[in-house]
């Protein structure tokens, strides 16, 4: 009798701290990422020297291999056995997928070297020698205009702002307005599923796309890609992938979404669509989808060129056997 | 390549019978299939298949850097340092290129004089001598030539567009024509990735439109005004297996714009810009062709007569890329059916001649014996106006 209800409190807390985190609301053992002296047995804790929050460690040593339990890693290590482009990943991607090349990745692993003005960065930040940072003025994550970017939001939940992620735009230093979107309950580990999966935001100024635009503004809105077909750049949030690209082709399949996921509109992300259109009850076959960056990237790394979801070599138009990738939206080019 | 009169020529089909009627009737039916084979005309599907960079970048962003000029319409590349997409894509600095080896796109402007084959081009000509400054010797297009002293298309039909397109090609694309200068002035509408009928692209942008052009007028089915035939799987590189198959009428018609959407003709499409060599019928201001002999223009979309010195080129059974004729079944060509048009003397992208013509003009001599002017040019046709 003991040994069973030690075994279900046992699974209750795995269950607990799992989809504690996948709320990004951290739950859980306060020890697991702070220490409050940096000292246990008279030695040094986590990362080396005192780190601020009390934390073991900074953002990258808890979401890589050996960082905090139940934190998502980045680096294709711990949960991940995603299917996207044959990495494994979360959602997000793995920045060591690409081993060496620094052009598979945002070059926030410590080795790169690789320091550039983001390809399309339009104004605001002087960016002479910088790489990208987790968070910060600099980075991705967390509010643009505090530091540390993240500071409180693992205990405040994505319910603030999906990933923690904020769209600044002009990089004018303030916080920013936090991004629209659902969370996979395991950050798509194991790859996307029509029953589990992220939901993007594909509309207005709180878009994922918009949020890329922080760094990438020149890819994206209409003055940069054109307003409507013939587009100069790939458009994202503007073209509805169903009813102007696919026609009948795009199946919502589990395969699909996670090769190349679309956003979806605010009310429909509210209504809080997983699987179907919230709108319309119906699947995503006969949704409005669009286009939006992680369409065909994946933020953090991959194992292709341009942290791409595919080998854009390999597309090739009139070759039936491939019709992943450009492909899974561009059917009448299969 | 047959150029001679009713004599010389050489009917296969006249021969086949000659085996069938023989002792060896196998040897005759294998004879009679290669002839059919031959003779029918290759169709090229237009649909381009490929990796989709050859053509295409997302963001015209690599490494940080420009991957070249634009951002261009459609995500294209501009290759081989052009300033405009479909230039770069087809064009070559070697002569001896027909087809980039990469893309397979025809290749329409060498930077160096074509070499690939006797015409010194593909079967639209090449934009070789009107890059090279003379600026008669092809169309002015945006990104091969700047500007020549005309000021609008020779032969525009007053009624038509005062600016755009139909007033020069060497603009660049621009709100002035629908972001239709250069080469999309004439191929209005692409379908790279499509098979749908429309030949080589040619497609109107509606009947009556004004600028700006509706994007809704690519439509087809809707807009049905654009051009018809059977392609030739190389274009014309070579001409002594099959050709082009252009698509002609008879039937009398007026430059009023109408003519593509009911005929789909060749002729119908280069009336957009150059109406008035063809049209208009009966006009006693001077303009048209005249609606029967005698033409006070050169007639086009008019069946080759079959009678006096016509009946001299048969170009059912011995055709003459040097002359070529529309068809009023391009898929079935037959010689009452055999039509001339806008083609049989001009070459549209450019030629080494004056008037992107597909002889030397000058050379047209009648009663000539010359052999490299006999049999030649308009003597194709006219068959009784050279000296053989």
């Amino acid at each position: 009798m003991r040994k069973t209800l030690m075994t279900v409190c046992m699974v209750l807390l795995s269950v607990v701290l799992t989809y504690g985190l996948a709320n990004a609301v951290v739950t859980g053992v306060c020890s697991t990422c702070h220490t409050m002296h940096d000292s246990q047995g008279g030695a040094d804790q986590g990362a080396s020297g005192t780190q601020g929050y009390l934390l073991t460690g900074g953002c990258y040593a808890c979401h890589t291999t050996g960082g905090a339990s139940g934190a998502p890693k980045i680096d294709g290590t711990a949960d991940n056995t995603g299917t996207g482009s044959g990495a494994l990943s979360d959602a997000g991607g793995d920045v060591n997928a690409g081993g060496a090349d620094q052009d598979t990745r945002h070059d926030i692993v410590p080795a790169d070297t690789f320091a550039m003005t983001p390809p399309g960065y339009t104004s605001g930040l002087t960016w002479t020698n910088q790489k990208v940072t987790c968070d910060g003025t600099f980075g991705c994550h967390g509010k643009h205009g505090a530091t540390p970017g993240v500071k409180g939001l693992h205990h405040t939940g994505s319910g603030s702002a999906y990933r923690f992620l904020y769209v600044q735009a002009g990089n004018t230093g303030a916080d920013g307005t936090a991004v629209n979107g659902l969370e996979s309950t395991t950050w798509e580990a194991g790859g996307a599923l029509t029953s589990d999966h992220n939901v993007y935001d594909s509309d207005g100024g709180d878009s994922i796309s918009s949020f890329c635009a922080n760094c990438h503004g020149g890819f994206h809105a209409p003055g940069n890609t054109g307003a409507a077909s013939p587009f100069t750049r790939h458009p994202t949030d503007e073209e509805a992938v169903v009813a102007n690209i696919d026609g009948a082709g795009w199946a919502f399949s589990s395969a699909e979404i996670d090769q190349t996921p679309m956003g979806f509109t605010s009310a429909q992300i509210t209504a809080g669509m997983v699987t179907t259109d919230a709108t319309t009850g119906t699947p995503y076959t006969t949704g409005n989808g669009k286009a939006i960056c992680l369409s065909c990237h994946r933020a953090h790394g991959s194992a292709e060129k341009d942290l791409l979801r595919f080998t854009y070599s390999s597309m090739n138009a009139g070759n039936s056997t491939n019709n992943t990738g450009c492909e899974t939206c561009h059917v009448a080019q299969r | 390549m047959n150029n001679s009169k009713p004599k010389k020529i050489r009917d296969p089909i006249i021969k086949g019978k000659r085996f069938f009627f023989g002792e060896i009737k196998i040897n005759a039916l294998i004879f009679l299939f290669v002839v059919l084979f031959l003779s029918t005309p290759f169709q090229l599907s237009a649909k381009v298949t490929g990796t989709c960079a050859n053509c295409h970048t997302m963001h015209n962003s690599q490494g940080g850097v420009n991957v070249g000029a634009g951002p261009n319409d459609n995500l294209m590349t501009t290759l081989n340092g052009a300033t405009d997409a479909c230039v770069g894509c087809h064009s070559a600095s070697s002569g001896a290129t027909w087809k980039d080896p990469v893309t397979n796109a025809p290749i329409v402007w060498n930077t160096s004089e074509p070499t690939f084959n006797t015409q010194k081009g593909l079967a639209g000509g090449n934009f070789y001598w009107v890059g090279a400054g003379d600026n008669s010797k092809g169309h002015n297009v945006y990104g091969i030539a700047g500007a020549d002293s005309l000021t609008t298309a020779p032969g525009k039909t007053p009624a038509g567009c005062t600016n755009s397109c139909h007033t020069t090609l060497a603009a660049a694309p621009s709100s002035q024509n629908s972001n239709r200068g250069g080469c999309r002035g004439c191929h209005v509408f692409t379908f790279h990735h499509e098979d749908n009928g429309v030949y080589r692209f040619l497609k109107g942008h509606g009947e009556g439109a004004s600028l700006p052009i509706d994007p809704a007028s690519k439509n087809i089915t809707s807009f049905p005004d654009y051009v018809t035939g059977v392609e030739d799987n190389d274009w014309e590189q070579e001409t002594a297996i099959d050709h082009n198959s252009y698509k002609g009428t008879t039937t009398i018609y007026d430059t009023d714009g109408s003519a593509l959407t009911t005929y789909k003709t060749m002729t119908a499409f280069c009336s957009g810009c150059h109406g008035i060599f063809h049209g208009n019928y009966n006009d006693i201001t001077g303009r048209g062709m005249g609606s029967s002999t005698p033409w006070r223009r050169h007639p086009t979309d008019i069946a080759l007569p079959t009678t006096t010195e016509y009946n001299g080129y048969n170009p059912e059974t011995a055709y003459n890329a040097e002359a070529p004729v529309a068809w009023t079944n391009p898929s079935v060509p037959a010689r009452a059916g055999a039509v001339v048009m806008c083609l049989s003397c001009h070459r549209p992208h450019g030629s080494a001649q004056p008037d992107m013509l597909r002889w030397a003009y000058s050379d047209m001599d009648v009663g000539t014996t010359d052999p490299n002017k006999a049999g030649h040019g308009c003597f194709v046709c006219h068959t009784q106006k050279d000296g053989l």
